[in-house]
């Protein structure tokens, strides 16, 4: 018992620290232990280079995280290991493929898109690969943590677009920016939305 | 739609371990209130919005009549006063942040509400919400609450969290977040991962299918914070984030504190189990959970919380640990929640009711059980008028536009009242102008009954176009679409002289109105969208003048039904005094009350005064105990200094004669109000240190002092008197003639 609360202790220290506004300093640079060994953003990239060096990491966390038990939904089937995933996909929608995974390898996504789009087909690999096949259309960016992957779907960018946005800033976060400037239509509009 | 938290499922288990570990089962931090015999050990605050303790129509119960377990609650256990006011301008955001900081607008940033204009350099206009996250900075570049030394004013919520007192707020103006992406930003930095995940729902498509998404960042983040004691277990976990107060007098660092239900509900509910559901949702006092109206849990809309979500939120804040808890109420004469738009998939249309309405009734009846349930609860959980401080005030009251209840005898009770006619009168004083009096010049007001004009360029007081607007807008006459009768818009005119003295002008020159027009309440003036009229005058669609449903319940105004509130005080060093209206004060004075109740102390000098009145003597520092001396300063005080104090409204009938007259008169005038805002000023600031350093440094208030110094305001209160009273009759004098 007093062993499990020092983990649990140590570990929410730790994910405090990270995520705390004292650092103010920019991501990934001198951002103390935790940032600088562990944590690593990726500014999505085709590059092969990096992507292999980056699924070192991001098998080494996952697998960690992997637990026991398959519940792919019933279009969805998921096996494998972390360096090894297989998908089977029949019209399901990208929410219930990422379910699965975060489900089997603990694969962490946040997104505002309904995630809607559908799948099908076998898709085999690397777990960050194939995520970002996946994610073929969308705006995203990955993170690899202690606790596995952490995924930020945007939204389906346009046709040309190929813009990544990291998940976390790349530089420190800017802070003080004025307020938006309204005209005085807009503030009665908001005024009144706002209800108070 | 989801917007799954970074650290998923494990949270609850981390957390509850890591509150374990902290070795409370409520997780709370030493909290070490300092009243009369530690007596005081929760403090709760309750914000109502235009919930109206005297009666709009005198065959109905007044909204607080309507809601017993409350009323009761307070005259039983304590004191009500109906003699209790607001600041000016009349309006939500200057009003609550006034009784949370105890300072007028001038001093905190904010005096007027719930947006203001301001003036960029090259003279344009342009507008920011006066609802911001305390450390933001509004659309001026500024500090939102802008301190008179260009600093952001201290937050209230620093005596308790030094004191080791953890403190909950549940929508109240600007200790939580008011505003997406912007407080996010302010915060959790630009370019964070919650600002990007928040921007990104904002930003989707505004179709119906996408209407929860785009809502669920004002349910995750908006309306809910808790600001942490130093070494609360409660922000000693991943859900905290530094509480940085940059300008605080004296540094505040190594404060942590949970912003938003995403944050602070999985807290909370390992803390405080019982007021949530497995899944780690509050509930309100029914055991509903707190959701949007897409039944995502968190807030639950834009600002107009139900009495069942707030007190339901309170409980569990209490329940959790938290002994300081700031909460807001939404009115009740207004629908809510407003259903959803079938078409839209956005809350319908605003619905506002007249006294003794049917649904009105319903609202309230609500309410009362709710309050019936919070109190109970709080009872259980020993929570009581024994150990806790309730303050409880509405921002302010406000007026009714409509016509007459059907049937005249209706009570809302056993015959409910119904209305052909509701809704305010709206004008667009633009076109008007243009029509009336040929006046295009460019300008822009903040939407108001008491609108205040930015006229473009920012002339000076004296300069002939702001002294031709000043005029020409008093010379607005309308026919009121109610009762077909021709009335005038503007019923007193404040120059920047006169809001000075009224404690609107702030640190920043750039806020400073042009002028104020406090208003005929029954209308709510506009302008098209050139200010201008551009050419459409009144001959012109849409009508210059309309009665506009859904908007029935004016404030901003300086009419007493307006600004004329109440407040409520029970628990310990509260004396029993039921209904008393004997003693004049406003929203100054609340929070020098409860801190001195607390024995804690601000970093500043408030411009209220600890109401003794309602205090007994044993809760008070021994130099207020039964201090005449302290009393007659007191009093005399606030109608030397508070807006609706004597020199406050004779002055503003002075300044509104002397804005219409001629220009001698009102060079003349304009040398009298400085003078008397100088002398004012100067004498206030004296009473005030007097004021302050009897409550809070123990420093009796001498008679010869006293004797002095009250001699000096009753000067200044009588010559503004006698001002007014003389331009008065001179002026009724000419009429007659």
């Amino acid at each position: 018992m007093t062993s499990m609360i020092g983990i649990t202790t140590t570990i929410v220290t730790e994910r405090t620290r990270r995520s705390s506004n004292n650092d103010r300093r920019p991501a990934g640079v001198a951002g103390g232990f935790l940032r600088k060994h562990t944590e690593l953003v990726l500014m999505v990239s085709r590059s092969p280079a990096l992507l292999r060096r980056l699924l070192v990491l991001a098998i080494t966390s996952a697998a960690l995280l992997a637990g026991p038990g398959n519940a792919a939904r019933a279009q969805v089937s998921v096996d494998g290991r972390p360096d090894a995933v297989h998908i089977e996909a029949r019209d399901a929608t990208l929410r219930e493929v990422f379910d699965a995974l975060q489900t089997k390898f603990g694969l962490h996504y946040r997104t505002d898109d309904a995630l809607e789009k559908r799948k099908t087909g076998v898709f085999d690999g690397p777990l960050l690969r194939v995520t970002a096949r996946m994610l073929d259309g969308y705006d995203f960016a990955m993170k690899v943590t202690p606790e596995g992957i952490d995924v930020l779907v945007l939204r389906q960018n346009q046709a040309d677009s190929k813009a990544v946005i990291s998940a976390t800033p790349v530089s420190a976060p800017a802070k003080g920016s004025p307020a938006p400037v309204m005209t005085a239509a807009q503030a009665n509009r908001y005024e009144r939305e706002h209800y108070r | 739609m989801r917007h799954q938290r970074i650290f998923g499922a494990t949270t609850p288990l981390l957390l509850g371990a890591a509150l374990l570990f902290g070795g409370s089962a409520t997780a709370q931090a030493a909290c070490g209130l300092k009243s009369a015999d530690n007596k005081i050990k929760h403090v709760v605050h309750i914000q109502f919005d235009n919930v109206h303790l005297r009666r709009d129509n005198p065959n109905v119960p007044s909204d607080l009549e309507q809601m017993p377990n409350l009323l009761n609650f307070m005259q039983n256990n304590g004191t009500v006063s109906g003699n209790h006011h607001t600041p000016l301008i009349s309006h939500t955001a200057t009003d609550i942040l006034t009784v949370l900081t105890g300072a007028y607008g001038d001093r905190m940033g904010v005096p007027v509400a719930n947006s203001y204009g301001f003036f960029h350099s090259d003279g344009s206009v342009g507008f920011s919400s006066s609802f911001l996250y305390w450390t933001a900075l509004a659309g001026d570049g500024k500090p939102e609450l802008l301190s008179e030394n260009g600093k952001i004013f201290p937050a209230p919520w620093v005596p308790f969290t030094r004191a080791g007192c953890d403190v909950g707020a549940y929508s109240i103006a600007n200790m939580e977040f008011e505003s997406v992406p912007g407080d996010v930003r302010t915060v959790f930095g630009t370019g964070s991962p919650e600002d990007i995940a928040v921007s990104a729902a904002l930003n989707l498509p505004r179709t119906p299918a996408n209407a929860p998404a785009r809502q669920a960042p004002s349910t995750d983040y908006l309306g809910i914070a808790v600001h942490c004691a130093q070494g609360s277990p409660l922000c000693n976990n991943s859900h905290a984030r530094t509480d940085a107060l940059p300008d605080e007098p004296g540094g505040y660092n190594g404060f942590n504190a949970l912003f938003g239900s995403v944050n602070v509900a999985p807290v909370l509910c390992a803390a405080a189990p019982a007021g949530c559901n497995g899944s780690g949702a509050v509930k309100d006092t029914d055991g509903a959970v707190i959701a949007d109206a897409y039944g995502r849990p968190g807030f639950p809309n834009t600002f107009s919380p139900l009495a069942k979500q707030s007190l339901g939120y309170a409980a569990t804040m209490l329940e959790a640990g938290i002994p300081v808890v700031y909460v807001y109420l939404a009115d009740a004469h207004d629908r809510n929640p407003l259903p959803l738009d079938p078409t839209t998939n956005l809350p319908g249309a605003a619905h506002a009711f007249g006294a003794g309405e049917a649904e009105y009734v319903a609202q309230l009846k609500a309410y009362d059980v709710a309050f019936g349930k919070f109190f109970a609860r709080l009872a259980a959980d020993g929570i009581n008028k024994d150990n806790t401080l309730f303050f409880v005030t509405a921002d302010e009251n406000d007026h009714f536009v409509g016509g007459p209840a059907s049937p005249a005898n209706c009570d809302g009770i056993h015959v409910p009242c119904t209305y052909a006619q509701i809704g305010e009168v709206d004008t667009f004083l633009d076109r008007l102008l243009l029509t009336q009096r040929s006046n295009t010049t460019p300008f822009d007001i903040h939407f108001d009954d008491a609108p205040t004009f930015y006229i473009h360029g920012n002339p000076g007081p004296q300069d002939p176009l702001t002294r031709t607007m000043e005029r020409d807008v008093d010379a607005l006459q309308v026919t009121n679409p109610i009762t077909n009768r021709v009335e005038k818009l503007n019923a007193f005119m404040a120059d920047r002289a006169e809001m000075g003295l009224l404690h609107m002008i702030t640190s920043n020159p750039a806020r400073s109105p042009s002028f104020t027009m406090f208003g005929n309440p029954d209308y709510f003036n506009e302008t098209s969208s050139a200010s201008t009229g551009l050419g459409h005058d009144c001959s012109q669609t849409p009508a210059c003048v309309f009665e506009a449903p859904g908007f029935a319940w004016n404030h901003g105004d300086v009419q007493k039904q307006i600004t004329r509130t109440w407040m409520g005080m029970v628990g310990p060093g509260v004396i029993h005094a039921g209904r008393n209206d004997r003693v004049f004060s406003d929203h100054t004075d609340l929070r020098p009350t409860m801190i001195a109740l607390a024995g804690l102390k601000d970093d500043y000098t408030h411009d209220g005064r600890v109401l003794i009145e309602f205090l007994d003597d044993h809760a008070l520092p021994k130099s207020l105990r039964r201090s005449e001396d302290f009393l007659e300063l007191a009093q005399v005080y606030k109608q030397l200094n508070a807006p609706l104090g004597s020199v406050g409204l004779d002055s503003l009938r002075l300044a509104n004669r002397s804005i219409l007259g001629d220009d001698a008169g009102y060079a003349k005038f304009l040398a009298t109000i400085a003078d008397i805002t100088t002398q004012r000023d100067a004498l206030a600031a004296e009473i005030k240190s007097l004021l302050e350093a009897a409550a809070f440094d123990n420093q009796p208030i001498k008679e010869q002092q006293e004797d002095q110094l009250v001699r000096r305001a009753r000067g200044i209160i009588d010559r503004a008197a006698d001002l007014a009273h003389d331009e008065h009759d001179r002026d009724h004098d000419h009429d007659r003639h």
